[in-house]
């Protein structure tokens, strides 16, 4: 499992007799600024036909959620929608692996998933429609722009999983901007 | 709570500006909004057979963006039955199609008498203004929801444009 640990960074503290110059102002505003709007991207698709998931936990890799998004130094939370998954025959287990820079799986931080089923699992009952949800954090990402796709997997070998069609796939990748320990001012 | 200008105007100071006491107040204010953050919540109590008009959330949004997220633990009682969701908006757009007819944004079928865990979630994009938020579902066959309890979470999301200063 990646690990990053972060080193805390001192408060911003104005002393007796220093200047307040519109710099420093300009620099409260934009930070205030960034965290009101925040950093986030929105990628949705709609299927115009079934999406079928292979068999045998084989990797359906959705391009059309691909995305991208600059990060400034924070982790980041990617929240993915699939609306209406439907299966058919027996039982199986879903899981969904998120791809980062094609190159590291966001459960590892390596180029090889902690599990076949990457961040998130789910056991689908034969004939049941539902929801998958996944919500996964991340936050050994250096500062920078980068990639995200998911991809979905179940490992039944004779029955199928489909995503299906009409139903908007969505995904969302926000930046969490770094936690510290810390408290707010009393006048705040 | 109120938003000050700040926001939809950013300040740019410069050497000749007067850092005033209203000024202050208005970093103060923004700071107090961005740690309460602007969001909506409630409890959704147990329901049988509820309409849908009895878990209404309302937010102003200020940025553009609106998350919310829905979520339910409940059983079609009697019968297994598919039941498709939607989000209405201000009474009249549905999130799915965003036109006044209904359709289809989330979609399970449900064993009789199984409970499940259901969660409606999205992004929608308005324009800056208050917005009402009530969840709308449909069954398929003769089936009904029966919810044990639940959550509505709205919050204003931001538009995503925010960049540090470096």
């Amino acid at each position: 499992m990646s690990e990053k640990n972060y080193t805390p960074v001192d408060i911003r503290r104005w002393r007796t007799g220093e200047s307040l110059a519109p710099e420093k102002l300009n620099e409260i505003s934009d930070w205030m600024w960034y965290f009101f709007r925040g950093n986030h991207t929105i990628t949705r698709y709609t299927p115009v036909s079934n999406l079928t998931v292979p068999l045998n936990l084989a990797d359906l890799q959705i391009e059309d959620l691909r995305t991208s998004l600059t990060t400034y130094g924070g982790g980041v939370q990617v929240t993915i929608i699939l609306p209406a998954c439907y299966r058919s025959g027996g039982n199986s287990l879903m899981g969904c692996k998120i791809l980062i820079d094609d190159s590291i799986y966001m459960s590892s931080g390596t180029d090889t998933p902690i599990s076949s089923y990457g961040v998130s699992q789910w056991r689908h009952r034969s004939a049941d429609v539902g929801v998958f949800n996944i919500d996964a954090d991340y936050f050994g990402l250096e500062p920078g722009p980068h990639t995200f796709v998911p991809i979905v997997v179940q490992n039944s070998a004779t029955y199928t999983v489909t995503l299906q069609a009409g139903f908007e796939l969505v995904m969302c990748v926000k930046e969490i901007p770094l936690r510290r320990s810390g408290a707010f001012n009393d006048v705040i | 709570m109120t938003l000050s200008d700040v926001w939809t105007t950013p300040k740019t100071w410069t050497d000749s500006d007067e850092l005033t006491v209203a000024e202050l107040n208005k970093i103060v204010g923004n700071l107090n909004f961005l740690r309460n953050g602007n969001y909506y919540y409630r409890e959704v109590p147990a329901s049988a057979s509820p309409t849908y008009v009895d878990f209404i959330g309302v937010i102003y949004c200020y940025t553009g963006m609106v998350h919310f997220r829905y979520d339910i633990i409940g059983r079609t009682p009697t019968t297994e039955d598919t039941i498709d969701f939607d989000m209405r908006i201000n009474g009249n757009i549905y999130y799915s199609t965003g036109t006044t007819t209904p359709g289809s944004a989330w979609r399970y079928r449900n064993k009789a008498d199984d409970w499940y865990i259901m969660r409606l979630e999205g992004w929608v994009e308005l324009t800056p203004g208050s917005y009402d938020f009530y969840p709308y579902y449909v069954a398929a066959g003769a089936g009904y929801l029966d919810i044990y309890s639940g959550r509505l979470l709205i919050e204003d999301f931001g538009d995503g444009t925010g960049v540090p200063p470096l």
